[in-house]
């Protein structure tokens, strides 16, 4: 069975900045790849939180925003609402009084994101969550931390892009 | 289209508890939520008793009524309440009508502490050191503070002379800014607040109401960072009925007003004794840039008012209230993000940012801003131009 990889609106906001401009169809064709077999997920409010932050007049954001509104309409990935209540509950549980995301301005994805690995974690499934994010600041939970404290396996943003990118290389 | 019907009904399971205490914490009534949201008042109440649960668009219209993400409400239970107490209640002295905070007031002052924790936090990550506020008491004779006040700020009372009357609120917020005090700017729901302040050791705020006459802004920064030298939190109205209330009220009227400066000009300019005519009020405001009402407070304070002539300049004040005019300039949403939150705290995560104690993507989400916003933010925000 292959690795899921689940990814949030931060990551895939980032990876373009990480990777030459160059590479970027070869990125986002291994990220096309990776969605058209299941192993990449990510839940409906990530696409709503990349569309709402991303710059349009940014080539790489363009470029991102395309894909993603592409690959959305294929990708079921609807978190179930018991398991946002999960995430929330968890989130109370480990420090977070307020929850993953108290500050934020209208809706943020973290709390689907949380609730989508919670999901996989009671279904044993085999995942990876593509993050950086390791700094706790006010506001927002950071995925990362929540990851190990979860005891999920984490992949480098950079490392997950190659790996995309490998995908697309002859030698695949 | 059974798909979108199905898609209408489907219920939220949201915690009973957390939208009774997001209630509470909002001021707000089951009535109130039920008009909002076209409900019956027993629909809102069978929601707090878990007898029933909203719909999508309804919960979403729940969560922009009670100002928290819609995600707030699968909480397990109510978390903590962080609302500064004293801004509840009277400060001390009268009660006479006082109403507590609104709901969107209350939105209002919690954005505010979210604000001040976050530039708190990069205050620790930026080793950023406390303020050195000139502190203050109460048996501080007010012209005497209103004096160190000036020079701390380098704040000099010709220069509030020569510049257009909207300008004064302006130049004053960034001499304000320019010492690294937070100060944000809201638009509350009732218009009595001018203002509210929240003392802290590296990142007290200040936050004003920009309902308020643009010229009576200047009082409300002098006023509330006088609050802030006493080192207490306030929500400020326009009555000052309370010791602390009168003396910042005095502070900042001495502070825009100088004791000297105004007998000259009663003297010299009016020449009167006494100031009885609500034009003369008017000369010596539009002289110094400030609120008729503000002029008129002085002249009573100083001894220099003829009897009821407060009544009479605050009764046509109240009439007409003037709001900031911004000379042409477009105003993007950028532009509204950064007046809103003032330069001192998107400066400070900007700088964050560089540093790298946050990333790019914090401050997209603290300002609540997309990449080109925050582009233009950036552009901005270190320009000493006026906004």
């Amino acid at each position: 069975m292959p690795t899921v990889f689940v990814i949030d609106d931060r990551s895939l906001l980032a990876i373009g900045s990480l990777i030459e401009v160059g590479k970027h169809i070869d990125l986002f064709s291994g990220m096309n790849q990776l969605c058209e077999s299941g192993e990449l997920l990510f839940p409906p409010e990530v696409v709503k939180a990349v569309r709402q932050r991303g710059d349009a007049s940014l080539p790489i954001d363009r470029q991102l925003i395309i894909w993603i509104e592409a690959v959305q309409g294929r990708m079921e990935c609807d978190v179930a609402f018991g398991h946002k209540r999960a995430a929330q509950l968890w989130a109370q549980n480990n420090g977070y009084e307020e929850g993953l995301d108290p500050f934020a301005d209208g809706d943020s994805c973290i709390v689907a994101v949380v609730g989508l690995i919670l999901d996989l974690l009671e279904r044993h499934a085999e995942f990876v969550v593509v993050t950086n994010d390791f700094t706790e600041r006010p506001g927002r939970a950071a995925l990362g931390s929540i990851t190990r404290k979860l005891g999920c396996r984490v992949q480098d943003i950079q490392a997950f892009a190659e790996e995309c990118m490998r995908l697309c290389s002859p030698a695949a | 289209m059974c798909h979108t019907l199905c898609m209408a009904a489907r219920r939220i399971p949201i915690t009973g508890s957390v939208l009774a205490w997001a209630m509470a914490e909002a001021s707000v009534t089951a009535r109130e939520v039920a008009d909002h949201l076209n409900v019956p008042e027993a629909t809102v109440r069978a929601w707090q008793d878990e007898r029933a649960m909203p719909n999508k668009g309804q919960l979403d219209k729940l969560a922009r009524f009670l100002a928290r993400p819609a995600s707030f409400f699968f909480l397990a239970r109510p978390p903590e309440s962080k609302f500064p107490t004293a801004l509840l209640r009277r400060a001390s002295g009268s009660d006479k009508d006082w109403r507590a905070p609104s709901r969107r007031d209350r939105a209002a002052i919690r954005s505010a502490q979210n604000a001040q924790e976050v530039s708190r936090w990069v205050a620790g990550q930026t080793k950023r050191s406390a303020i050195d506020l000139p502190s203050a008491a109460l048996t501080d004779a007010p012209d005497d503070f209103a004096g160190r006040l000036r020079s701390w700020l380098g704040w000099r009372t010709s220069e509030q002379i020569e510049l257009r009357d909207d300008e004064v609120a302006r130049a004053l917020r960034a001499h304000i800014e320019e010492h690294g005090i937070l100060t944000v700017n809201f638009t509350l729901a009732d218009e009595r607040y001018r203002g509210f302040c929240l003392p802290d050791p590296v990142s007290p705020l200040i936050a004003i109401n920009t309902r308020d006459d643009v010229r009576a802004r200047s009082l409300s920064y002098v006023h509330e960072l006088a609050h802030l030298c006493l080192g207490v939190e306030s929500l400020c109205t326009d009555e000052a009925d309370s010791r602390t209330e009168r003396w910042c009220e005095r502070v900042a009227g001495c502070f825009l007003l100088p004791d000297a400066e105004l007998r000259r000009f009663v003297a010299d300019v009016l020449g009167v004794g006494t100031v009885r005519e609500v034009d003369d009020v008017r000369r010596l405001a539009d002289h110094f840039n400030i609120s008729n009402r503000a002029a008129a407070v002085r002249l009573s304070q100083v001894g220099l008012a003829g009897s009821r002539l407060y009544s009479i300049v605050n009764a046509q004040t109240a009439a007409k209230s003037r709001k900031s005019e911004r000379n042409g300039v477009v105003q993007t949403r950028a532009r509204r993000r950064l007046q809103r939150y003032g330069r001192t705290y998107v400066t400070q995560l900007l700088s964050a940012a560089e540093s790298g104690a946050l990333s790019d993507l914090d401050v997209l989400e603290y300002l609540n801003v997309s990449r080109r916003e925050l582009a233009e933010v950036r552009a901005i925000a270190f320009d000493k131009a006026d906004l």
